[in-house]
């Protein structure tokens, strides 16, 4: 709002103008003030109706598929085959093939990204956090078909001429790739934890004698632990819903196995095959794609929960 | 004045993109040397520019073939056409050209089905049928296996077959390796393995574990690692991978024969290999859109070009007759 | 920094023996060392691996980066193909995403932050737009093509790809705006409301610009995620083989991401493709790098120290 300049004009201005003036531009202020709130909260309600539109579309097309295919079928089968003159819709495969790749996926990023937690939160100096922290936001930020590529063009061929026996497309390449991804939102979110220890809980122990590691191992992680766990069901989750890496480097076959030389399909990587562009509508493995995709917002859902949950709940309070 | 600096900042991002929107329909220029003009004279044809869209999906074997086509015909006859193509395999590709307002071609490497006909029935789809080249479907193995170099065709049925009896190189002959075949192939999605499927199964189980893949780059990278893998797929993947695999040399009775674009022919000595690729038209949208007709002309007209660079072997002339006459019915 | 292991000495030597502590200390000592040196390669071990990928990615691709190959349409011969339309795309796309999270987004912090409730209505949004944030982005893509491309009939078209992508980084923006808005100290808008300015004068005249590098900064990253991202685009749909430009909301179009994974995939076909990829993957990490510094030059530059 501009303020009226004219005030140093005196009694040379108008008064009763200026009234009207403010009359009317007050009734188009309180006009605004009524609408703002309104339309704000319409704009709001957008993300509720994202939530709302996903779910009702997931829910209404997996009810169809489960018309077709009984719900117990589809958790036990441990056959998919979409295609074939007698399609079988067994989940089972893909299950396995997604938790695997996400397992694989946590044995690096757990390890690495609570070690770099470490190093960053209690070891590093100023400079070096601040130098160090930027360059391994940079490994979130790549693109994950960049990683895709990567794991295909580059760490499979490394891979088989170590392990003899390796396919071409399996799932360990992508599921230490995809670690490899993961590392840095570990590693962040844990170091956040620790850092939110208070300074005056590792003061006390350094003066009784302890060391660094001590310090760490005995008073800050134990006092970071909810922030930290939270961390790794987090990275899980992202490990479950990761698609390009998975689809590119792991190959399409729907083995049940656990055998991780060998080429699984996860959940994400079925739903890009089936969609190949668009797939035809109305067709079982249409469905098919709903509740597989359903299964995976559920398995998500769940490990978001479950991180909010612990992070919350064992969050010792300073 | 940090407020303008913001907006200044949004507003060059924006004219960015729509100064680069703007000019878009420009002939594409295009300086390759390599090829000669392949435009045919054909008297039928109207030389007059259109535009619009023309959408073609389905067969991932057939794709490498019609991209080459559609952009040809982009490049020498009608830049403001955009010809668009996927593959997404050849029964989705059906699943999408047989309903109301879907796609305008199909490509297939199996004939369609009496359900897919029954389906465009209903749907009121009037379906034309074109055979666009000729299709060696290919046994391959990887560079260092040198037993199963020939094969015949009973042996090889015998791989992939469930009641086969199978599992080991030395079941086939004695004198093979004692070590487990790793049969693959392409999953259901492709015609090419309806066709496998269909035509030389006949209709029998595959065998247990067989690995099926969507992709035929992945095929390929699972032959080239696997001493004791066989898969089959077109003739044109093969073509196109030969420093890392090789083609089994089939025996149908009168001696081992080579695919080569010699043998793949109607009545070549890989003949009971061999199969026509095809491409359905959407009658409907050919006699709606012009663009659509025009390039099923050109397609029809120029497939034979393409076919050798791309891994087919070409169609006999007679059969490219038959279709122009059909074509110019439709005016 | 070091610690003082001179232990008190005491008068009665039978409790503490100087030469047990002496030694416990320095073995406890050297294994902090070691901790400390394995925690180090730890941290170096994720950027050792990211300048493997970048200069493998650069090795192989660098050499097909050319003014032709820029500017080039696509093509299925390698040596004639171009990225000017997956550029183009990139361009369209972002071009859509970039106002609707602005105003969604923005809109959905201002509500938060200035007019909603504390209690349940506010703490719901809260949690949905959290739950959001970790859903697949694949799952986006499904809502995507179920909704926009189909049921709207749009097609796998621009405008349908950009409000696709423009609901999977709304929490991006929404949140970044959020604590843009809470670092605005409260002075301010009580100075305002002190002139007699009512609650959306404050919001738009002092409030949103204060705010406005933080707010900025999240609609930039949220672009670089968007631009990014291939799954929920290939879900929509987009043909392999794509060649005149798009030039406006309601055509067809590619992005640099989906070029990528095709002709990745497609490198048994034409064993060049490979290299292609890799170009166009240099491309693509050079438009994220422009877009990320500028986010960062933003918050450096324009953060007001209050």
């Amino acid at each position: 709002m501009d303020v009226n300049s004219e005030m140093n004009k005196g009694n040379a201005v108008n008064v009763r103008k200026m009234i009207e003036q403010k009359k009317s531009s007050r009734n188009l202020n309180n006009l605004i003030e009524k609408v703002m709130p309104k339309l704000l909260f319409v704009i709001a309600s957008i993300s509720i109706l994202t939530t709302v539109g996903i779910l009702y579309t997931l829910l209404s097309e997996t009810f169809e598929f489960f018309q077709r295919v009984p719900i117990v079928d589809f958790f036990t089968g441990t056959v998919l085959r979409p295609l074939s003159q007698d399609p079988q819709f067994g989940v089972l495969p893909l299950l396995t093939g997604t938790i695997i790749s996400s397992v694989i996926a946590m044995f690096v990023a757990i390890p690495i990204g609570l070690m770099t937690a470490i190093f960053l939160s209690e070891y590093a100096s100023d400079k070096v956090r601040r130098t160090l922290k930027p360059m391994l936001e940079i490994l979130a930020g790549i693109p994950t078909i960049v990683y895709g590529f990567f794991a295909f063009t580059f760490v499979t061929p490394i891979l088989r001429d170590i392990i003899p026996g390796l396919q071409a497309t399996n799932i360990l390449s992508p599921g230490i790739v995809m670690g490899i991804m993961i590392i840095p939102m570990v590693a962040s979110l844990s170091e956040d934890a620790m850092s939110s220890v208070p300074r005056a809980m590792r003061e006390g122990a350094l003066a009784l004698g302890a060391t660094r590691l001590e310090v760490t191992g005995k008073v800050v992680i134990p006092a970071a632990i909810s922030g930290i766990i939270a961390s790794f069901v987090l990275g899980i989750s992202r490990a479950i819903g990761e698609t390009m890496i998975v689809t590119i480097a792991s190959g399409s076959t729907k083995n049940f196995t656990f055998d991780i030389t060998q080429s699984m399909q996860t959940m994400t990587a079925y739903i890009v095959e089936v969609t190949g562009g668009d797939a035809p509508a109305g067709s079982t493995i249409y469905y098919s794609l709903y509740a597989v995709a359903m299964t995976l917002f559920v398995f998500t859902f769940l490990m978001n929960l479950l991180a909010r949950y612990i992070s919350r709940r064992f969050r010792e309070e300073y | 004045m940090k407020k303008f600096l913001m907006l200044l900042v949004m507003a060059a991002l924006m004219v960015v993109v729509a100064a680069c929107g703007g000019g878009s329909n420009e002939p594409a220029e295009t300086d390759n040397p390599g090829s000669e003009d392949t435009t045919e004279d054909n008297a039928a044809e109207a030389a007059e520019d259109l535009d619009g869209s023309v959408v073609v999906d389905g067969s991932g074997t057939v794709y490498p073939l019609m991209s080459v086509v559609a952009e040809e015909y982009m490049i020498n006859e009608q830049p403001n056409v955009s010809v668009e193509v996927s593959r997404s395999g050849t029964s989705a590709g059906f699943g999408k050209f047989l309903v109301p307002n879907g796609t305008d071609f199909n490509d297939a490497s199996r004939e369609i089905k009496d359900e897919e006909l029954e389906e465009a029935e209903a749907n009121g789809i009037e379906v034309q049928e074109f055979k666009v080249a000729l299709d060696g479907l290919t046994f391959v193995i990887h560079p260092e296996n040198d037993w199963a170099k020939e094969l015949t065709e009973e042996e090889l049925i015998s791989i992939f077959s469930a009641d086969g009896g199978v599992t080991k190189w030395s079941d086939i002959r004695p004198e093979f390796p004692d070590e487990e075949i790793k049969p693959m192939g392409p999953n259901e999605n492709h015609g090419t393995y309806e066709f496998f499927y269909e035509n030389i199964l006949d209709k029998g189980d595959l065998v247990d574990g067989v690995n099926l893949q969507q992709e035929y780059s992945t095929l390929v990278n699972l032959v080239a690692e696997d001493k004791n893998a066989i898969a089959f797929f077109g003739f044109g993947y093969y073509v196109n991978n030969q420093d890392q695999i090789q083609a089994v040399n089939v025996d149908f009775g009168e001696g081992p024969v080579e695919p080569s674009l010699d043998t793949i022919a109607e009545d070549g000595d890989y003949a009971p290999f061999t199969r026509p690729v095809f491409t359905y038209l959407n009658v409907d949208m050919a006699k709606e859109k012009p663009q659509v007709l025009d390039f099923a002309r050109y397609v029809v007209n120029n497939v034979n070009e393409f076919a050798g660079e791309t891994g087919f072997a070409p169609l006999p002339e007679s059969e490219i007759e038959e279709y122009n006459s059909f074509l110019d019915g439709l005016n | 920094m070091n610690i003082d292991t001179t232990t008190q000495t005491n008068t009665t030597p039978k409790y503490i023996d100087k030469d047990t502590v002496q030694k416990r200390m320095n073995t406890r000592l050297v294994k902090n060392n070691l901790a400390k040196g394995l925690f180090f390669v730890s941290t170096m071990f994720g950027l050792v691996v990211l300048a493997i990928l970048i200069f493998r990615v650069f090795s192989q691709g660098i050499g097909w980066i050319n003014i032709d190959f820029l500017t080039g349409r696509l093509s299925n011969n390698p040596d004639r193909a171009g990225i000017m339309g997956a550029i183009l795309g990139t361009l369209w796309l972002m071009a859509v995403v970039a106002p609707v999270t602005m105003l969604l987004g923005v809109g959905t912090a201002i509500y938060l932050e200035a007019y909603a409730k504390k209690g349940k209505i506010h703490s719901f949004i809260q949690a949905n737009i959290s739950n959001l944030a970790g859903v697949p982005s694949i799952v986006f893509g499904i809502l995507g093509m179920t909704i926009f491309v189909r049921a709207l009939d749009l097609g796998g078209v621009v405008l349908a790809g950009g409000l696709t992508m423009s609901l999977l980084v709304l929490p991006i923006v929404v949140v970044a705006s959020q604590e843009a808005i809470r670092a605005v100290p409260n002075h301010l808008s009580e100075a305002s409301y002190g002139m007699g300015a009512t609650k959306w004068q404050t919001i738009k005249n002092v409030i949103l610009p204060a705010a406005l590098p933080g707010i900025l900064t999240g609609a930039i990253l949220s672009l670089s995620r968007a631009i990014g991202e291939t799954a929920p685009l290939i879900v929509i749909g987009i043909p392999a083989l794509l060649i005149p430009f798009p030039g406006g909301l309601m055509d067809r179009f590619t992005i640099l991401p989906v070029q990528i994974y095709y002709w990745t995939i497609d490198a048994s076909l034409v064993a060049e493709y490979a290299n292609l990829a890799a170009a166009t993957i240099i491309v693509l990490l050079i438009v994220l790098f422009i877009l990320n510094s500028t986010a960062i030059i933003i918050r450096n530059k324009f953060q007001q120290r209050f």
